[in-house]
């Protein structure tokens, strides 16, 4: 934390431009371009994941409209918003990076995909899906959600087979009484 | 401008009719659906980056945006989060790229809006999302500090509203007081250029931190600051004190005692204590002295400060 140049930046209070009690905006003197905004969560925490989804939005919501003032007051032609979650030099601290972009201004973010192929794809969705049925609206559907509720069912008829064991005994003991 | 606005829906029922991702999402051109609820739709990119490439998109067409009720895009954000730490845990990697492209120029390649989740390690050979901050336009920078300054919090009211921040007392401190703040270099140069107030941070500098509680426009000038770290940074004499309840002219009359002493017969360290029945006359001696001085904070207040602002 005490490395950390986003809590320095807090801390400082160098170059705020936003500011409310889980997040700050800032405008760096030296950055990727002119008007390359940062938005940060106060606390020191290094994923996005870590913070519950109504400071997420707050997050990211904050970097939205910061994407759109920016982009009014440098005259930009587009935007970028990047989080490097948990990798490269924001590994600490999460922060969203807003660029402000504009033709032939020497930046550039696009990459090569790589083909795959159909198989390839089906086994990844497989993998993810099997975590994603659970995020809402899939998991009706799905068909794996209701086998897994058949178990349940059974263990409901273990406690009554149990009573039906004990009133057989005190039965049985009412017939030794003389 | 009715008729610009009829351009401007055609033109926009037109990129829907053609766009691929509008067909993905009402089943005419297959795809591999991760998740999918009444508003959103993720898919895997067919041409990823790396495996495990996401793209996240509203299904309504937005081209930009700015175009993206706010209900839509908080629904946007809370999967983007979930979303990115399944990706990270299914790909067993130490992080995500979450990687958002407005306008052609940025990389936007499609007129339908998404954004992208890419699973990511660092030295995993991808370096295209990769920031380098190295340069700098001082000249400029200030001009457009002062532009967003004042316009991002007034953009931001609402959001601000839900997390405001708070004064010791707990209560919400309003967007417009937030506005003007000053970061430590700021305020060593302010009080470089008032004089005034340098002497009385070098003269008195318990009397100064203390007056800036009882000064509105002091306070706001130190607020968020470390106060102390400040003043001793200019005066290394000084040294923070709890100033709690104890009598203001009692300290600098007594600097090594931090309570005011009830019974002097009780006195292990006063030597030089009266009795405490006669208080008048403790304060009068060591009145003389600050008299002057304890004036000083407030012309500056009144003065200094407001040309300050």
């Amino acid at each position: 934390m005490a490395d950390c140049k986003n809590c320095k930046t807090i801390k400082e209070h160098t170059n705020v431009i936003y500011e409310d009690s889980v997040c700050i905006a800032t405008l760096p003197d030296k950055g990727a371009t002119l008007g390359h905004i940062k938005v940060f969560p106060k606390q020191h925490s290094h994923m996005l994941e870590q913070f519950n989804d109504e400071i997420a939005v707050q997050l990211l919501s904050v970097a939205t409209q910061a994407s759109m003032a920016v982009f009014e007051a440098v005259g930009a032609q587009g935007t970028n918003i990047i989080i490097n979650n948990g990798i490269s030099s924001d590994r600490e601290h999460v922060t969203i990076n807003i660029i402000p972009r504009k033709s032939a201004d020497g930046l550039d973010f696009m990459w090569k995909g790589k083909q795959s192929s159909q198989d390839d794809l089906e086994k990844v969705k497989e993998k993810l899906t099997a975590h994603t049925q659970f995020l809402g609206y899939q998991a009706a559907k799905d068909p794996r959600a209701k086998q897994q509720q058949a178990p349940e069912v059974r263990t409901k008829d273990l406690p009554d087979e149990d009573e039906a064991d004990e009133d057989d005994f005190m039965i049985r003991q009412l017939d030794r009484i003389p | 401008m009715a008729e610009q606005k009829l351009d401007q829906r055609e033109i926009l029922e037109q990129q829907k009719s053609q766009c691929p991702f509008c067909k993905i999402i009402k089943g005419d051109i297959p795809s591999k659906k991760i998740y999918e609820d009444d508003k959103l739709l993720a898919i895997l990119d067919i041409n990823p980056v790396k495996e495990g490439h996401i793209l996240l998109m509203p299904k309504e067409h937005y081209p930009i945006m700015p175009l993206i009720p706010q209900e839509t895009l908080d629904k946007l954000f809370m999967m983007t989060r979930r979303l990115a730490e399944i990706v990270r845990l299914v790909f067993e990697r130490s992080g995500t790229t979450i990687f958002v492209a407005n306008g052609g120029v940025a990389g936007q390649q499609s007129a339908h809006f998404m954004l992208h989740i890419i699973p990511r390690d660092d030295g995993d050979g991808i370096d295209n999302f990769d920031i380098n901050e190295g340069l700098s336009h001082p000249d400029k920078h200030k001009e457009l500090f002062e532009v967003l300054l004042n316009n991002l919090p007034e953009l931001l009211r609402e959001r601000y509203a839900k997390y405001p921040l708070k004064d010791n007392a707990g209560n919400p401190l309003s967007l417009s007081r937030r506005e003007k703040r000053f970061s430590k270099s700021q305020v060593f140069g302010i009080i470089d250029n008032n004089p005034q107030i340098k002497e009385l941070i070098m003269k008195e500098p318990e009397q100064f931190v203390m007056s800036i509680e009882k000064s509105p426009q002091l306070k706001q000038l130190f607020s968020g600051l470390n106060v102390h770290e400040i003043v001793k940074e200019i005066n290394p004499k000084y040294k923070k004190r709890d100033i709690v309840q104890a009598e203001f002219k009692e300290e600098v009359a007594e600097p090594d005692e931090a309570m005011p002493i009830e019974k002097p017969k009780e006195n292990p360290k006063g030597k030089k204590k009266p009795a405490k029945g006669q208080p008048a006359k403790e304060k009068e001696q060591p009145v003389k002295e600050p008299a002057p001085v304890r004036e000083a904070p407030t012309r500056v207040d009144l003065d200094l400060i407001s040309r300050m602002f």
